[in-house]
């Protein structure tokens, strides 16, 4: 593994910590607001940041640092969680998601980034502590007198440190040998001398042998600088008392050392001289002058002061521990059962089972061939796991609709403010899975139907007052399944869609006769149109006309289809009807004229035989209880034509007589199929198309039959607008034929 | 025998590069994505370093760390906690728990490895 690897675990990681702030933000923009949420979302942008350092990110570590500061201040009640702040923290996420995007260099290359960076630091500062600040400015003195340091190491080499170790005595107790602090002193340069004190050992009778009693006075020759040395002790810096003192130090120094410890001072001060660091002259100098100043009391009375602090402040800390405790068992969660898998080394377990799919039924087909029972029923539960693997590997790439309707909400909040309008998403049905490949390609159309509602179906605040509305516009998004398809319905209670203005826009686009007589149902799917808007104005949000023919065009890639529904000043829904999953459908296999094709099974109403109905007048279409029901041939459709000597054995059945007919439907719209031979239910993995026959309309993808042979799979959907328009076509004898 | 690191941290990045820094310097490395974790992977074997970081789901490093030392087995073993500057507060939670080695994020991995081999 290298380090670009781990750097893609990074972004991955700090773009699922982007979405989990957002989520945060969200439910804080609702009014919501409790400690987890605050520990949720400090924890990511600390996250970010600590991740980031590691790799060098220096511009995502010092604008995260000020978010960061800004939600530990926030988390710890300083600073309250108000409309404003939460605005900002939108942009500042929206920042860090740029910055994560780009490398180091990239960033320093491009101003607006970085104005942007400048911009949203200065909008943190009323919440940000002065404490950040000050952390910043400390820093920056620290690393200044290091350098000065160094400066002074370069002309004195191999110069003489002095330290005075008084370790904790729970170093042994927390598993740091105080010899190994000396090891490594001693890789750092040569330790001339070392006294070990034993003053602090008791009497055999208290003596604990995990106390450490030891105290060390060590010179030092290294030209190492303060702050390697000072890192050796980094780990016990905290309760230990330790000096560094530098060749430069004075007498007053190492005299103010003395006075710290414990010792007695002229023992002290021999030992000092033992080492070689403080001269017996200079020392008796320094005590001269020491004697002539006296500033006890004082001092005293301030480290007494500090020592009740201290105390104090283990209290609280211990007070939050527990608290933190009893949460943390409250929301024991199951995170630790996921694993995560490579999208395209789960397409290729599913193409292999497809691949299973189509094999087993080859061998189903030999089987039946052999007549031999024993077989049969071996084949007929390989058959029945075969099944059972293929849903277990399908629900894999299942995954709930949730995410993607939760990415709305930040949608809808800015879109609402952009418009001046105030509105609720509602979310249902969020645990609803669809295979994650529609997932992926919903995400447009709803954005596109979702604007729409916003911008021209839900009112404005004036408006909604005016016709007695609550002002709060509702949005809706649900999911759930019907009858073997999942239904993505997206709701307002807005004003609905305007029919009299769709009826004159459609009329002023030529799209329908100035006296035509349409259905509701008929009018609403003209907004489906390429180019049809009715919004006057055109704003940045919706209003172009290149939205909702896209979406039609989307949900039927998806092998779905779109319902619209809309009551004038009540509402509008958009149903949006999917299929499963796409890789594997149940089929019906149909030939017709030699060639196989596939009909959705989801799609079929009814199989009848077409030579038991008149057509009516000679058209495309029969009286099937009472309903007109047009239909299309296979082989006038695609033109086909018996192409070699068996299948034109096979089809000596003169093409008019003897038809099958499968009735589809799709949506609310009804068609025939003519076929010549109906071969039953299959179940089949769907091959999509290449691009080359991307403007083949009626045939959705391909799939391999049990016998090797080629099937392609209909879309309903285009084939039945094939139906109806071709219809209309003989019915006027107008000249305006489908796309 | 080479000697055994846990390193317990929510960030797969963090863990990585730390895995990879200490796999190279020739440390057996066991990885946790939490407190919890941490605590069920020690499994009575025997390691001779934890690192771990303080703010993590499900169970922090803090509460871990007091876990850890209520077991006799593990109650000696050396401890590397990795915090941010801005967590002091952290640190004297820790201090009263029982860790006492600190790390501050962001470390480099070299800095680590010295700290490493300077507590096994």
């Amino acid at each position: 593994m290298s380090l670009d690897d781990v750097l893609q675990t990074f972004y991955v990681e700090a773009q699922e910590h982007l979405e989990s702030m957002e989520n945060v933000l969200l439910k804080m923009d609702e009014g919501e607001c409790d400690n987890d949420m605050l520990n949720d979302i400090f924890r990511s942008a600390h996250t970010i940041k600590g991740s980031a350092g590691i790799f060098g990110l220096d511009h995502i570590v010092s604008f995260t640092h000020v978010v960061e500061n800004v939600l530990d201040r926030a988390r710890d009640n300083e600073i309250k969680i108000e409309k404003n702040l939460i605005d900002v923290m939108f942009k500042c996420r929206d920042h860090m998601q740029n910055l994560v995007a780009v490398t180091l260099d990239e960033f320093n290359g491009q101003a607006e980034l970085q104005k942007n960076d400048g911009d949203l630091l200065a909008a943190l500062a009323p919440w940000a502590s002065a404490d950040s600040k000050q952390t910043q400015a400390k820093t920056s003195t620290v690393t200044a007198s290091q350098n000065d340091n160094k400066l002074t190491d370069e002309g004195d080499n191999n110069k003489l440190w002095h330290i005075s170790l008084r370790l904790s005595t729970d170093c042994l107790r927390n598993g740091m040998d105080p010899l190994s602090f000396i090891k490594f002193l001693s890789s750092l340069g040569k330790i001339k001398h070392i006294e070990t004190i034993i003053d602090a050992f008791p009497d055999s009778a208290h003596f604990d042998a995990e106390t450490l009693y030891l105290a060390y006075e060590i010179a030092l020759q290294s030209d190492a600088s303060l702050e390697e040395i000072e890192n050796t002790f980094m780990f016990v810096q905290d309760d230990s008392d330790i000096t560094i003192l530098s060749a430069s130090a004075k007498v007053d120094d190492y005299l103010a050392l003395i006075d710290k410890r414990p010792e007695d001072n002229q023992r002290l001060a021999d030992i000092l001289v033992n080492c070689g660091s403080l001269t017996r002259d200079a020392l008796e100098q320094g005590l001269i002058s020491q004697n002539k100043k006296n500033s006890t009391p004082d001092k005293q009375a301030a480290t007494d002061k500090l020592a009740g602090q201290a105390v104090e402040q283990d209290k609280t800390s211990e007070s939050t521990v527990s608290i933190d405790l009893t949460k943390q068992n409250k929301n024991k969660s199951s995170e630790g059962k996921q694993i995560r898998i490579d999208s395209n080394r789960l397409d290729h377990l599913i193409n292999l089972i497809g691949e299973l799919v189509i094999n087993q039924q080859r061998i189903e087909l030999l089987s039946k061939d052999t007549k031999n029972p024993a077989l049969t029923e071996a084949v007929d539960d390989f058959d029945n796991f075969t099944n059972q693997i293929r849903d277990a590997a399908l629900s894999l790439r299942m995954v709930p609709i949730g995410a993607t309707f939760q990415r709305f909400k930040r949608l809808v909040r800015d879109t609402a403010q952009a418009l001046g309008k105030d509105v609720e998403l509602i979310i249902e049905g969020a645990d609803t899975e669809l295979d994650r490949l529609m997932v992926e390609k919903l995400g447009d159309p709803l954005t596109h139907i979702v604007r729409n509602a916003m911008d021209h179906g839900l009112e404005s605040i004036e408006a909604r007052q005016a016709a007695g509305k609550n002002i709060k516009g509702q949005l809706k998004l649900a999911a759930y399944h019907e009858g073997g398809h999942i239904i993505i319905a997206i709701s307002d209670d807005g004003n609905g869609i305007d029919k009299v203005r769709v009826r004159e826009k459609a009329i002023e686009k030529g799209l329908i006769n100035p006296d035509a007589q349409l259905s509701d149902n008929e009018l609403f799917h003209l907004i489906f149109h390429p180019g049809f808007s009715t919004a006057t104005e055109v704003t940045n949000l919706s209003g172009r006309g290149v939205g909702m023919d896209v979406v039609k065009r989307n949900v039927e890639a998806l092998q779905g289809s779109i319902d619209i529904s809309s009551q004038t000043g009540v509402g509008s829904e958009f149903k949006i009807r999917l299929p499963l999953t796409l890789a594997i459908i149940d089929g019906f296999h149909v030939e017709a004229s030699g060639t196989h094709f596939i009909i959705p099974q989801a799609t079929i109403i009814e199989c009848i035989n077409l030579a038991n109905h008149q057509d009516i007048k000679g058209r495309h279409c029969i009286n099937l209880r009472g309903d007109m029901i047009p239909y299309l041939k296979m082989s006038e459709i695609f033109k086909l034509t018996p192409s070699h000597p068996q299948t034109l054995a096979n089809n000596k059945i003169p093409s008019s007589v003897k038809r099958e007919l499968v009735i589809v439907k799709f949506g609310n719209d009804v068609a025939g199929i003519a076929v010549d031979r109906l071969n039953g239910e299959i179940q089949t993995v769907v091959k999509p198309l290449g691009p080359i026959f991307k403007a083949l309309k009626g045939i959705g993808g391909s799939s391999l039959l049990g016998n090797g042979e080629i099937a392609f799979i209909l879309d309903i959907p285009q084939l039945i607008e094939l139906a109806i328009a071709n219809e209309i076509v003989n019915k006027t004898g107008k000249s305006k034929n489908s796309e | 025998m080479s000697k055994t690191i846990l390193i317990v941290d929510d960030s797969a990045s963090i863990r990585q590069v730390v895995s990879m820094t200490l796999k190279s310097a020739g440390y057996e490395v066991l990885e946790a994505v939490d407190g919890k974790d941490g605590l069920s992977k020690l499994d009575g074997k025997k390691i001779h370093l934890i690192i771990s970081d303080v703010n993590m789901p499900n169970m922090g490093g803090i509460d871990m760390v007091k876990a850890i030392k209520q077991m006799p087995a593990y109650k000696f073993t050396p401890i590397i906690m990795l915090t941010t500057e801005a967590s002091d507060d952290m640190k004297k939670q820790g201090k009263a728990v029982g860790a006492k080695a600190w790390m501050v994020k962001p470390f480099k991995p070299e800095q680590m490895l010295q700290a490493v081999t300077m507590l096994t």
